[in-house]
């Protein structure tokens, strides 16, 4: 019935489910244009980074005979990280950190300089077992004054394991070391004479024929790629010995051929330059000779014959005890054929199996913000396929991961595979300073003596980044052979520390000055970081005028729909009051007659409340979608949309409209039914 | 006359919906100003991000593996350093270029590993940023302006400084063979440089660049940069730079094979970081041009609102129009009341919209305003005379 | 035992200029089947003396006893809807119903079905003259007479004890006023329901059992 009602006076009802309709939908644009303001400035806020890099701060002076130095602090001091820590919330947005454990795949081909014209691979991806036949010694172990050492020219008949960029290996020069007491009885007995069969673990392997290529160019100023050796010619000028034959020049530093410049002169090589030609040069070390460094933690023996960290000694000067440990298998002599061979020999099959996890070892950061990174906030690193991480990625530890762009050409992946990463340490867990600061970031060769540090873990690939530099180098440095995963999902204990990559204090946008004023209150120099904002600073002041401007529009939307209910109120609903009496005095109670009322007053407004929500929001998405087609895909990291904005704004509306609309019936129905009539 | 008594009655008396509708009539008309404010403080932060925002142009291989020894001819890169009209330097400012030649020292051979290295500022070599790590420990009065110009000074390497000894004035000099590659003897030159500094990176020498131009031009031989990077002076001028950029240079092509590319005279891959500036400029426009797409909408609300508004107040009262009709009062007349009113209810919020935005602000929305108002409340009144004597019988 | 009884009733209400005493110490009895006439110049608390008596208003001081049970705040709602109803003198339908709809509405109230209701109402408002064209029509469609009529067909079909009546005939013509009041007496005598009624006219009261007269706000003797 109360809805008849209402249709019995068409004129009345059009005109409040218009005005209050165009009210709501005005409302609700307003919220709208709001929402489309609040949420230009976050993405535009969001898309800008604001980093600290801690500058050396310079201590101790010294005077020295030409000068002055300066012993410089590194980094940032625990108490420095405190203190950062400590102003989270206020002009420091978060202190991220970054950690890291090596990794490798069956999935990866890690990336090397070959390519690139380097000639041997980076150390994590060095190293190769390989069955090469002895063609001549070129130095006896017996002709060894220290003893352990000796020198062989071979054929390569099988390359058992080494990583694909090292190409086809023919011929090696093959350099054995055993300098520990032993060595040279170990080396003699391989029998090292012509024609012998060797199955060798070589830990370094150099492409000679890509050295002295790059050799002659630099010498000669022309591009490695121009470089032909068929241009070698062995017709030495007349004369062009004399000079070192009398300075009894040792022959093997003697020319025997020329590689001309093309200009009447070119650069003389000698025979061994010669024999690099298509050669390798092999080492071969009967010991780990791995990583090793000064300050080296201590290992102790676990129950099953392994190594693990003992926490407890100190950091000590000298060499990883790996360094000192023999290699189970790095020459012997075989015979047969290889895959028997290595059924036979474990030892010789896990020489094998680690230099295929080299050849797909990575580093693996974990982080919590990718853009927190230097070289992404810098631009030197760029998304340029997929996407990043998202915050609940982030916050949830997902199992997905970016990698480089060249890795995954090299690896054939693209974004949207899996891959399974297993973890492992090198000889050491924690990474040394001296490696960080001057190389920056590097994997560490992986050892079977060490082993994996876990179960494989599958990541989806979500996207590429490009780094301008594969090979950059400097403390915030990292090599395109690095996989970025959110920090949680990073495996158990990974390595981090207060500065370099592994730190990222992340400052509020247009905090700088915020920032080196809280530096200096905790008796820090205010000027030992140096920011970088990508420009907010410039515009901070028009985004914070364009909030401004924004939160006035939906003020002046929001006292329209106050002064359209206000209206409403004095119009209608205050004029129920002769009915609400009448109601009254014919015997309805007084919560009957309220909700009565209550309900036919509310009904015109829930409807244009509706109406105007439906209309305001889908006008908003209307514009939102034609204005995406036109423009670039804007960062999506923030959430929200207008649309919701403006059906949640006529929810608003419609519960003010009710409030309002009980409060004045409320009021209205405390004066007796008389008094009710009678103001009608 | 009496019309006129009752409406000053009624406005005295019964306050609220006079207020009320007021209060709706202001809020309307100050919106379309603010809006049009709005769109002003976003285009201005177009402009500002235009101006603000930096953007960076660096060069690397064609590849995108490396921006380091590039070897870009001295023909392409001196067009950065030159501001002329036409030229990339017209754009561009704070280039970082390196380049450098081999240098020997006392009897030693020449090998490319020792470099003597122009640098057109201390940045130019990554090692020296804030990032890089490496220092340099200037002397005396020394600083980075030494690689402004071309002075004859250096910042050399510890393990090279420790061995030299100061002249009499206590200088230090040091005496370096040149030669653009270790094989060019024929073109080989020597120059004698101050030390100004001791670097921590490495055996290279690090000179003004303008010294390693003066030297190849000494030793008659090509000059080539090692790498070389700017900013963009105007980012309104990035599509002229864009079309000068791509007369020497390609995008990034992973899978390029260089001596094709070398072969058209594409030397290198010139990459501009603009990807920020395109950020905060889309996020703003697409912005500007959700307002204005809604503008029109909004309006329209308005409008309804205020007619409805206005159509609702004298509805409300037309039994008295009526009364005042069926009492003597001319038709035209209770019209004119009625739009005198509405015209008072109109003119606080006017008042507040041109104190604040100026008379000229948005003027058309203030008239469409105006408009619908008197023509919401006049059609309730023609139509409350219209019916005088139904609406008589009403008892509400 | 009297079906109203209202003993020293008092009712003022405030002015900016003055206080009124609309109502002084007013005392009454009303039997069963009266039809009472309340007569009195205007102004003298008559229409204030009918709200208190019908509910609509609460004495400020004073009691009225109704079937012999005190009329309290918590009871005037039932008491309302089930013993009292009231014929207003500017009729007072409700403007959005149709005048079946109204003279229902008392009766769907009492919880009645609908049913019930609608065939009561139907049957009251032919009783008052009303036959079934005029079921559909809203108060704006009908004369003055005639919303009279609905209105004391609304009062009439709720079957009340008392009934109230604030001049109902002073909007219609002598011939209607008189089939109204015979129609209330008829009420009255035949169906044992007592009416009060709020008059100026003389012939009313000269119809009606008993006559009280207001002066002033006191009923004089």
């Amino acid at each position: 019935m109360i809805v008849r009602m209402h249709f019995r006076n068409p004129v009345r009802l059009i005109a409040l489910l218009l005005l209050l309709g165009a009210s709501v939908a005005f409302f609700c644009l307003g919220a709208g244009v709001w929402a489309s303001s609040l949420l230009a400035s976050r993405r535009i806020d969001e898309s800008f980074v604001t980093i600290a890099l801690p500058k050396a701060i310079e201590l101790d002076r010294e005077e020295q005979e030409w000068g002055v130095s300066y012993t410089e602090r590194d980094g940032i001091s625990p108490e420095l990280v405190s203190a950062l820590e400590g102003m989270t919330g206020g002009p420091v947005k978060r202190v991220y950190r970054q950690s890291f454990i090596n990794a490798c795949s069956p999935a990866f081909t890690a990336l090397t300089r070959i390519p690139q014209g380097g000639y041997s691979t980076e150390s994590a991806q060095d190293g190769g077992v390989f069955v090469i036949e002895i063609e001549s010694v070129a130095k006896a172990p017996e002709d060894d004054p220290e003893g352990g050492g000796a020198a062989v020219r071979a054929n390569v008949l099988e390359t058992l394991a080494a990583h694909p960029d090292l190409g086809a290996i023919t011929k090696a020069n093959v350099t054995f070391d055993c300098p520990f007491p032993g060595g040279a009885e170990k080396l003699k007995a391989l029998g090292l004479e012509s024609g012998r069969r060797l199955i060798i673990r070589a830990v370094a392997v150099s492409n000679m024929d890509l050295f002295l290529k790059n050799n002659i160019s630099s010498i000669l100023g022309i591009d490695v790629n121009e470089v032909d050796l068929s241009k070698i010619s062995f017709d030495l000028p007349e004369g062009a010995l004399d000079g070192m034959i009398a300075a009894h020049t040792p022959e093997d530093r003697l020319p025997a051929a020329i590689y001309p410049d093309g200009k009447g002169g070119g650069l003389y090589l000698t025979r061994s330059d010669l024999d690099s030609i298509g050669a390798y040069e092999l080492i071969v070390l009967d010991y780990y000779g791995l990583y090793c460094n000064q300050q080296a933690p201590q290992f102790k023996p676990d129950e099953n014959g392994g190594l693990i960290l003992d926490t407890e000694a100190p950091m000590t000067t000298g060499r990883s005890p790996l360094a000192d440990r023999v290699l189970p298998a790095f020459a012997e002599e075989i015979t047969g054929d290889t895959e028997e061979f290595l059924k036979t020999h474990p030892d010789w099959a896990e020489a094998v199996r680690e230099i295929e996890v080299r050849a797909g070892s990575v580093s693996v950061i974990g982080t919590d913000r990718l853009e927190a990174v230097y070289a992404f906030q810098s631009g030197e690193a760029r998304m340029i396929q997929g996407r990043s991480m998202t915050a609940d990625e982030y916050a949830g530890g997902a199992k997905v991961c970016v990698i480089s762009e060249a890795l995954a050409q090299k690896s054939g992946l693209a974004v949207g595979d899996a891959v399974e990463l297993k973890p492992y340490w090198g000889t050491v867990k924690d990474i040394f300073r001296a490696d960080l600061s001057l190389t920056g970031l590097r994997t560490q060769p992986y050892s079977g003596a060490v082993g994996f540090d876990g179960e494989p873990v599958r990541f989806e690939i979500i996207g590429l980044y490009r780094l301008d530099d594969l090979w950059k180098e400097g403390q915030y440095a990292f090599t395109a052979n690095t996989v970025f995963v959110p920090g949680s999902a990073q495996f158990r204990e990974p390595f981090t520390c207060n500065d370099g990559l592994f730190l990222s204090v992340v400052l509020e946008n247009g905090a700088e000055d915020e920032f080196r004023k809280a530096l200096s209150e905790r008796g820090f120099p205010e000027n030992s970081f140096v920011c970088f904002d990508g420009g907010y600073s410039g515009i901070a002041k028009s985004v914070s005028g364009m909030a401004l401007g924004a939160r006035r529009l939906f003020a002046i939307s929001t006292a329209v729909l106050f002064a359209a209910l206000a209206v409403y109120i004095a119009l209608f609903v205050s004029r129920r009051a002769k009915e609400l009496g009448l109601m009254r005095s014919l015997g309805a109670s007084d919560s009957g007659s309220l909700g009565r009322a209550f309900i036919f007053c509310l009904l015109p407004a829930a409807a244009s409340s509706v109406l105007g929500a439906a209309s305001g929001a889908a006008l908003v998405s209307e514009a939102e979608k034609r204005l995406s087609a036109g423009f670039g895909a804007l960062p999506e990291a923030v959430s929200g949309s207008s649309p919701a904005f403006c059906a949640a704004a006529g929810a608003a509306a419609l519960a003010l409209f009710a409030a309002a609309v009980g409060i004045t019936l409320l009021l209205m129905g405390r004066a007796s039914p008389a008094k009710l009539i009678k103001r009608g | 006359m009496a019309l006129w008594l009752y409406e000053r009655t009624l406005l005295l008396r019964r306050p609220i919906r006079p207020l009320s509708a007021a209060l709706l009539l202001c809020a309307l008309m100050l919106f379309p100003p603010l809006l049009a404010r709005q769109a002003d403080v976003k285009r201005a932060a177009v402009e500002n991000a235009l101006d603000s925002i930096p953007v960076s142009v660096v060069l690397s291989d064609i590849r995108g593996t490396g921006t380091e020894d590039i070897g870009l001819p001295r023909t392409i890169g001196d067009g950065f350093f030159d501001d002329r009209p036409g030229t990339t330097g017209e754009y561009v400012y704070g280039v970082l270029a390196k380049s450098s030649v081999c240098y020997s020292i006392g009897g030693e051979g020449f090998t490319s590993e020792r470099r003597l290295i122009g640098l057109s500022a201390l940045e130019a070599e990554r090692g020296f940023t804030p990032a890089g790590g490496n220092r340099i420990e200037w002397l005396g009065c020394e600083g980075e302006s030494l690689f402004y110009g071309s002075r004859e000074a250096c910042a050399a390497p510890k393990e090279l400084f420790s061995a030299l000894e100061p002249d009499p004035d206590g200088v230090y000099r040091v005496r370096l063979r040149l030669r653009p590659y270790p094989a060019a003897e024929m073109q080989e030159t020597q120059i004698v440089l101050k030390v100004a500094g001791v670097h921590d990176r490495g055996a290279d020498v690090y000179c003004p660049l303008g010294l390693i131009r003066r030297i190849c031009t000494d030793m008659a031989a090509p000059m080539y940069y090692d790498s070389l990077r700017a900013e963009v002076k105007s980012n309104r001028g990035l599509p002229a730079l864009k079309a000068l950029l791509s007369e020497h240079f390609a995008g990034i092509d992973p899978f390029a094979d260089p001596y094709e590319y070398m072969r058209k005279g594409v030397y290198a891959a010139a990459v501009i970081h603009d990807e920020q500036l395109n950020q905060t400029v889309d996020a703003l426009e697409k912005d500007i041009r959700t307002l204005e797409t809604l503008k029109p909408f909004l309006l329209i609300f308005e409008c309804a609102a205020a007619g409805f508004a206005s159509f609702f107040l004298v509805h409300s009262r037309r039994r008295e129009l009526a009364l005042a009709c069926a009492l003597g009062v001319r038709m035209r007349a209770a019209v004119i009341a009625a739009a005198a009113e509405l015209l008072i209810l109109l003119v606080p919020g006017a008042a507040v919209r041109n104190v604040i935005f100026g008379f000229g602000a948005e003027a058309a929305a203030l008239g469409s305003i105006s408009v619908c108002t008197l023509s919401g409340g006049c059609a309730a009144a023609l139509a409350a005379g219209a019916r005088r004597f139904e609406l008589l019988k009403e008892s509400e | 035992m009297a079906l109203l009884k209202a003993e020293e009733l008092c009712y003022h209400y405030r002015t900016k200029a003055q206080t009124v005493r609309a109502v002084d110490g007013v005392s009454l009895e009303l039997e069963r089947g009266g039809f009472y006439a309340l007569t009195g110049r205007s102004g003298s608390g008559k229409s204030t003396l009918l709200s208190l008596l019908a509910g609509l208003e609460t004495p400020m001081s004073g009691r009225i006893t109704v079937n012999g049970i005190e009329l309290k705040r918590d009871v005037l709602t039932l008491y309302r809807r089930n013993t009292a109803s009231v014929i207003f003198q500017s009729f007072n339908l409700f403007p959005l119903m149709t005048v079946k709809e109204n003279c229902m509405y008392p009766l769907l109230l009492q919880k009645r079905s609908e049913r019930d209701a609608e065939r009561i109402a139907c049957g009251m408002l032919e009783k008052v003259g009303l036959d079934g064209t005029y079921f559909k029509r809203l108060p704006a469609q009908l004369s003055g007479g005639e919303q009279q009529r609905a209105a004391i067909a609304r009062t009439l079909a709720a079957g009340t004890e008392l009934v109230f009546a604030d001049e109902p005939t002073g909007n219609l013509d002598p011939k209607t006023g008189g089939q109204i009041i015979s129609l209330l007496r008829s009420v009255s005598h035949d169906e044992k329901r007592c009416v009060l009624v709020v008059t100026h006219d003389l012939s009313i009261a000269d119809a009606a059992d008993a006559v009280f007269r207001m002066s002033g706000g006191r009923l004089e003797e």
